[in-house]
């Protein structure tokens, strides 16, 4: 009797802790905010892939950029040194942590921080001089993963209109969650 | 007898573990802020006229700045509703987006050149006129005013950019974030305890002089919004 409620206790003490270990392993999966750690893109890094696609999916909205196309070349670059000179950065195209971070700074939540919301969740808009949307972009955080959510009409191919690219060294989707 | 004694170690032990991973998720207690040291009265912001768009929702019961920057030139509304049926490509999808927890934005339009749109397509554009922030976006004040309390968007920081905690005219202690070097959008969060705010305006070097609003009306407009 002694050795059988020995072993429920320890039975007990296991599941427990492995339920309360449960949080910090999803609190563990969240993405980076900052974007500070998204692979260079540009001619000093990568010129395809899902970190391109972020960044030109940004520059739709920012510089008017087209077309969301995975292919970073002559128009990106131009595009990318503009945005670049009227934020005071280093003017050489190359999307590093700093102008990630400057990118990221002008991306909001349209859902109360902290609370989950159907996907896409974030936005960068544009007015014009009436207070109306004038270009948007749209972007989805999920518990795990940054993606670029391509509106239609701003894409290319391969590029799919209202596909979701994960935030990748490679074009593929969001990454799901464990 | 020993059963009893063990559950009750199991329990402690639980309780015990629930602490310390609480402690290393960094699971967040809703802030407190102080109470407003006076009331403002709120007074309806109107929206600029849209004839072809009707309000979705009642933008003057919510909370809104009672003093802009004089460079303001107009006021527009953009509710939850918009926000998601907004979203290219999802229309189809929109109605069964969810809007409870989407926030209502008010678009403060700036006057001035360097708030005005002056791109150009990237095989016009010239080197001298890049290095001189000729080419650049319109720039104006958004607010967006989240229907939930306590939490902030935390998620800028970082290389280039500069943290700091301002605390407002209205009472409320602000998250405030802007690029190091002086450029880069402000960015001003808080919260009421019933609702969270997100004040942003972008500052850009153009061959016309600073864009957006600088920090101390930007920190000013936060702080005349009331509470709710």
């Amino acid at each position: 009797m002694q050795k059988r409620s020995g072993h429920i206790f320890l039975v007990a003490l296991f599941t427990l802790a492995m339920v309360m270990m449960t949080p910090a392993v999803a609190n563990a999966q969240q993405p980076n905010d900052s974007w500070s750690t998204n692979g260079k893109v540009g001619y000093c890094g990568q010129t395809s892939g899902g970190y391109v696609v972020a960044a030109q999916n940004y520059l739709w909205t920012s510089d008017a950029y087209l077309y969301v196309d995975n292919a970073w070349g002559s128009n990106s670059n131009a595009k990318m040194r503009a945005f670049q000179s009227r934020f005071g950065l280093t003017v050489d195209g190359c999307v590093g942590p700093a102008t990630w971070n400057t990118i990221r700074s002008t991306v909001y939540s349209v859902c109360s921080p902290g609370y989950a919301c159907s996907l896409p969740n974030f936005r960068v808009a544009l007015l014009n001089g009436s207070g109306q949307i004038a270009r948007q972009s749209w972007y989805s955080r999920t518990n795990c993963d940054w993606g670029s959510y391509i509106q239609s009409g701003i894409n290319a191919s391969p590029i799919s209109a209202g596909s979701t690219y994960g935030f990748s060294s490679s074009l593929v989707g969001v990454v799901s969650c464990v | 007898m020993n059963i009893y004694r063990n559950v009750t170690f199991v329990a402690v032990a639980g309780l015990v573990l629930l602490g310390t991973v609480g402690c290393a998720t960094g699971i967040n207690t809703r802030p407190t802020n102080d109470a407003a040291s006076g009331s403002v009265a709120a007074t309806a912001v109107d929206a600029a006229p849209q004839s072809s768009i009707r309000l979705s929702c009642d933008a003057s019961a919510l909370p809104q700045p009672t003093w802009t920057p004089p460079i303001v030139s107009a006021v527009a509304v953009e509710c939850p509703t918009d926000i998601v049926n907004g979203v290219p490509g999802q229309e189809a999808a929109a109605s069964t987006l969810a809007t409870s927890h989407v926030g209502t934005m008010i678009a403060y339009s700036l006057s001035g050149l360097a708030n005005q749109e002056t791109l150009q397509p990237a095989e016009a554009m010239t080197e001298a006129g890049i290095l001189s922030g000729h080419y650049h976006p319109a720039t104006a004040i958004q607010l967006i005013v989240y229907p939930d309390p306590g939490a902030i968007d935390t998620g800028v920081s970082g290389p280039g950019i500069t943290v700091s905690k301002v605390r407002l005219d209205n009472g409320f202690t602000a998250l405030v974030t802007q690029g190091s070097n002086g450029y880069g959008t402000i960015r001003i969060a808080w919260t009421d305890n019933v609702r969270s705010y997100l004040l942003m305006t972008t500052v850009m070097k153009t061959d016309s002089g600073p864009s957006g609003a600088n920090l101390a009306d930007m920190v000013r407009m936060a702080g005349s919004t009331p509470a709710s």
